[in-house]
């Protein structure tokens, strides 16, 4: 009987890749994602020069224009550009997986609560809290709170949490206020249910699909906002590899020396765009079937 | 042939694009309107009856593919016209009245503007505004509504549904000079409504002389409104007929079936309906559609798509229990 | 009579806020009573709140003011502050049952959620029983590893009831469950209706607006206008002897196949108007506004709800 309950996966899976595959440019986005994904995995393998991703300076090859040896050039400690830009995708990424992680369920758990219990006391707080935190632009806000903690990895990824889970409770929490009013979540209620199996089974599998998508299109927002906050010095320190840092670092030479800057702010655009464009395919994904 | 159709539609296939293949929806679908004439398309839920009267509207979806087939009113084929000629056709031709009344009024403007608009957009002189306000109040007069210039000032909200959809009424005919479609018109109305509104439909259709297409699921409606009646099946029409015969003769199992599911007020035992469900559309099996569901069928029901064939006068059935040739094989 | 108090409703009245001092009356003094066993079939038009009815009675909202007991229990309450043991009792299908079953979950989880709850089986014999379920439905078991939006509108509507008769209830609610299904597929609903009933000696209260569907499933009929009960009467007599004038509007309203049908609807009265909003009612008869007979006591002074045969009641001064 399990293989039924697979062919319906299959099947599901099918046509959502048919969804998702009929906008080109998705399936362009996702390849692009993959293969930054592959690159940031195997970075130690494909870069040509791994040691320059640390603390390495050779000054005499310092600020080279790209040339076969180094496909973008070097920074002004003589450092392969190439290698350190694929380097810094593995702090970007780590940033957005981590983040998604942290925000997406406090996020939603938070949302539940307050759709379910709306107009309740507990619905308040939640929600005032969450339009506290959505009033304030949240760059700002990840600005504010990097800069009282130590410029750490970790510590920005606390500091864009903050600024991210509200977007969610809001969210979800419109989400349930309609799906609570569906009749097989009134006739749980009336069959006796408890609350945690009605918003944990019934109500929150129906929110999945917007929540996943958003998911997607905020994973390339928390990539510009970590390197924001690298680029004004509030995120990960040299001589680590960070794609905000470079951009920094390289915007001083410009025009001359354009090559420290332009490539990691084209990665940093590439990264983003393909999320972008698979957060469309997505949408498309999860949208009603035709006919 | 030729003048006495206002609409032919002929052999007409539509399919849909969709995952693993191709929904193939209309397979061959034959019917026409003469002029003045009222007539009766039934057919449940997923029977392609909106597909049809979309392609004849060219409003089909992005994933349709016209396989074949010809559509005609008057003696242009619609389909090979472009789209300049269509929309100029179309807005002087015909005029559809929609399910749902609350969605098919603009919510931003009010009812006079709309009309306004259609008029404006459907007459060949310029008419200046003070002309424009006199034919919107007549065109609402036209189909009983009271206290024209209130109802003109509203916004489609402030009106109940009954009302909204004698005002689409009203903005179908107030430029259609051929042919309307309603497709379910009182599907979303109470019963009460829905008699009013049929009864508006019928009493404007026989005054200004146009052909009405009237598309339903139930039974009931058309009895007393149209002239001939369609029966659509899984994508094809399998029985046409006079009215009149249709609930007294049906001949078609499908069409003896679906009376036989409709409670009497005479009371009386309770058919079970037709068992099973319509067909696979992405791999019809071949021969006859319904055969699944039929309680006759027949070996050659399995093999063959039966034509439609005349059993009495003007009585069109495909079916193969009236197959002569069926019969001997 | 047997059981005399299954279910009493006694003056109940629903209304709901809408600002400024404002209230829908969706129900404004309902009495009626459902005994054990029976069919009562409850037709309105939209807005003339039979549903409001339905959902007060299962629960889903406080009545504002009256009284609704069920074997002498008070259940004038929120779902929420009643016993579970009552919750099993009584049961409700849907009109839509795409809306009514969880898309997201597989057909065997829909159906035992109630076996569970109420400990209608052991863990053991779980299975059997969700069989025993979709046979009683006439449902292939594949049916369990299913997810509802693969299935059919009136296969879906078969899962709702087999959901519905799941932990043995005594009371059924059933708001207008075929209106949303084709007619081929509405005999197969009714027919299972009626079936289980006699099998498990159900009592339903039947929502519709299809008065020919009524006359073949219901033993009384209630006609709501506006929140108040306009006619009640065994459904012989109903459709013999109609009296009140909304009831004629209705019934001649009903779109029929064929001529002897035709021959039984009343013929002097004919549709017109619409339901007047809910908000501000006429200070006498709320059907005055479409009322063709309308005297002048029909606008001062609003007519009870009086027995004019035996159990025939009639809300006219007529």
């Amino acid at each position: 009987m399990k293989s039924n309950k697979f062919t319906f996966w299959k099947e599901n899976v099918g046509r959502s890749w048919y969804k998702f595959s009929r906008n080109k440019l998705s399936v362009i986005g996702l390849t692009l994602f993959i293969l930054l994904i592959l690159a940031a995995i195997l970075a130690p393998l494909i870069t040509p020069y791994p040691k320059h991703a640390g603390n390495f300076v050779d000054l005499i090859t310092g600020s080279q224009a790209p040339d076969a040896r180094h496909l973008m050039g070097t920074d002004i400690y003589g450092r392969d550009m190439f290698s350190r830009i694929i380097f810094a995708l593995r702090p970007a990424l780590l940033m957005g997986i981590m983040v998604l992680a942290i925000v997406v369920p406090i996020g939603t758990i938070l949302g539940l609560i307050a759709g379910y219990y709306k107009g309740k006391f507990g619905d308040h707080i939640i929600m005032r809290l969450t339009d506290v935190f959505l009033g304030l632009p949240p760059l700002i806000l990840a600005l504010a709170v990097s800069s009282i903690l130590k410029p750490t990895l970790t510590n920005s990824m606390i500091a864009v949490s903050v600024a991210f889970w509200p977007w969610y409770s809001r969210l979800v929490y419109n989400m349930v206020i309609s799906i609570k009013n569906e009749h097989y979540v009134i006739s749980s209620e009336l069959l006796g249910e408890s609350r945690v199996h009605i918003l944990f089974r019934e109500i929150l599998p129906n929110c999945l699909s917007p929540i996943f998508t958003k998911m997607t299109l905020d994973f390339g927002w928390v990539i510009i906002m970590t390197a924001s906050l690298s680029f004004v010095g509030l995120g990960e320190q040299p001589p680590d590899p960070s794609l905000g840092t470079m951009v920094a670092e390289g915007a001083r030479l410009l025009p001359d020396k354009w090559w420290v800057a332009i490539y990691p702010a084209f990665t940093i655009v590439l990264l983003v765009l393909s999320l972008n464009l698979i957060g469309d395919g997505v949408r498309d994904m999860f949208t009603a079937t035709e006919e | 042939m030729g003048d006495n159709y206002l609409l032919k539609v002929e052999d007409l296939t539509v399919d849909y694009k969709v995952y693993g293949g191709y929904l193939k929806v209309l397979d061959g679908v034959n019917f026409y309107v003469k002029h003045n004439e009222r007539v009766g398309i039934i057919g449940e839920t997923g029977c392609g009856k909106t597909t049809t009267m979309k392609s004849i509207l060219r409003l089909q979806a992005n994933n349709a593919i016209f396989r074949k087939g010809k559509i005609t009113v008057g003696d242009q084929d619609i389909l090979k016209m472009n789209d300049k000629n269509f929309h100029a056709f179309r807005k002087k031709g015909l005029a559809m009245i929609f399910q749902e009344p609350m969605i098919a009024l603009n919510p931003v403007f009010t009812i006079g503007q709309q009309i306004e608009d259609v008029i404006y957009h459907a007459s060949d002189t310029k008419l200046s505004k003070a002309e424009l306000k006199q034919k919107a109040r007549e065109v609402i007069a036209s189909v009983s509504l009271p206290d024209a210039d209130r109802i003109l000032s509203n916004y489609p909200f402030q009106l109940s549904g009954g009302m909204r959809q004698r005002i689409c009424i009203a903005l179908a005919i107030s430029m259609a000079q051929k042919l309307l479609i309603a497709d379910e018109p009182t599907t979303a109305l109470d019963v009460t409504i829905q008699a009013q509104i049929l009864e508006l439909i019928d009493q404007i259709s026989k005054q200004k002389k146009m052909s009405l297409i009237l598309i339903t699921h139930s039974l009931g409606l058309t009895r007393n409104t149209t002239d001939r009646m369609y029966v659509m099946y899984a994508g094809s029409m399998i029985e046409s007929c006079s009215t009149k015969q249709l609930y007294e003769n049906p001949l078609h199992p499908y069409t003896i079936g679906l009376l036989k599911s409709i409670p009497r007020l005479t009371g009386g035992e309770f058919s079970n309906g037709i068992p099973g469900r319509l067909p696979d559309y992405m791999n019809p099996q071949p021969g006859c559609r319904f055969q699944n569901r039929c309680t006759k069928v027949m070996d050659i029901c399995r093999r063959q798509k039966p034509s439609e064939i005349e059993v009495e006068p003007e009585h069109y059935v495909a079916c193969f229990l009236f197959d002569q040739k069926g019969d001997k094989q | 009579m047997k059981d005399l108090d299954f279910i009493k409703i006694e003056n109940v009245k629903k209304y709901f806020p809408i600002g400024n001092d404002l209230f829908v009356k969706a129900l404004d003094g309902i009495d009626l009573e459902i005994n054990k066993g029976e069919t009562v079939g409850l037709v309105g038009e939209s807005g003339s709140g039979k549903s409001t009815l339905a959902y007060t009675l299962m629960g889903m909202y406080e009545p504002t003011d009256g009284k609704i007991s069920f074997k002498n229990e008070n259940i004038g309450l929120k779902a929420q502050k009643r016993d579970l043991s009552i919750k099993k009792e009584m049961q409700i299908v849907f009109q839509d049952p795409s809306g009514s079953l969880n898309p997201r979950r597989v057909i065997s989880n829909i159906l035992s959620r109630p076996l569970l709850l109420h400990k209608i089986v052991p863990k053991n014999e779980l299975k059997a029983k969700l069989i025993e379920l979709l046979d009683s439905v006439e449902l292939p078991q594949e049916y369990l590893y299913k997810y509802t939006p693969s299935i059919g509108g009136g296969e879906k509507q078969l899962i709702a009831i087999a959901r519905a008769i799941a932990a043995h209830p005594e009371f059924l609610i059933l708001d207008e469950p075929t209106s949303s299904l084709d007619v081929s597929v509405q005999g197969k609903i009714i027919n299972t209706l009626m079936k289980l009933k006699k099998e498990l000696n159900l009592t339903y209260l039947f929502i519709t607006h299809d008065m020919s569907l009524m006359r073949n499933v219901a033993d009384r009929i209630a006609i709501m206008y506006l929140g108040k009960i306009m006619e009640l009467a065994t459904t012989r007599e109903f459709f013999e002897n109609p009296l009140h004038p909304y009831t004629k509007m209705l019934l001649s309203s009903i779109p029929v196949v064929s001529a002897e049908e035709e021959k039984l609807l009343p013929k002097e009265i004919k549709s017109s108007g619409e339901i007047p909003s809910p908000v501000n009612l006429p200070e006498g008869c709320r059907f005055i506004t479409r009322c063709p007979y309308a005297k002048e006591i029909c606008e001062t002074k609003e007519p009870e709800l009086t027995e004019r045969e035996p159990g025939h009641w009639s809300r006219c001064y007529y």
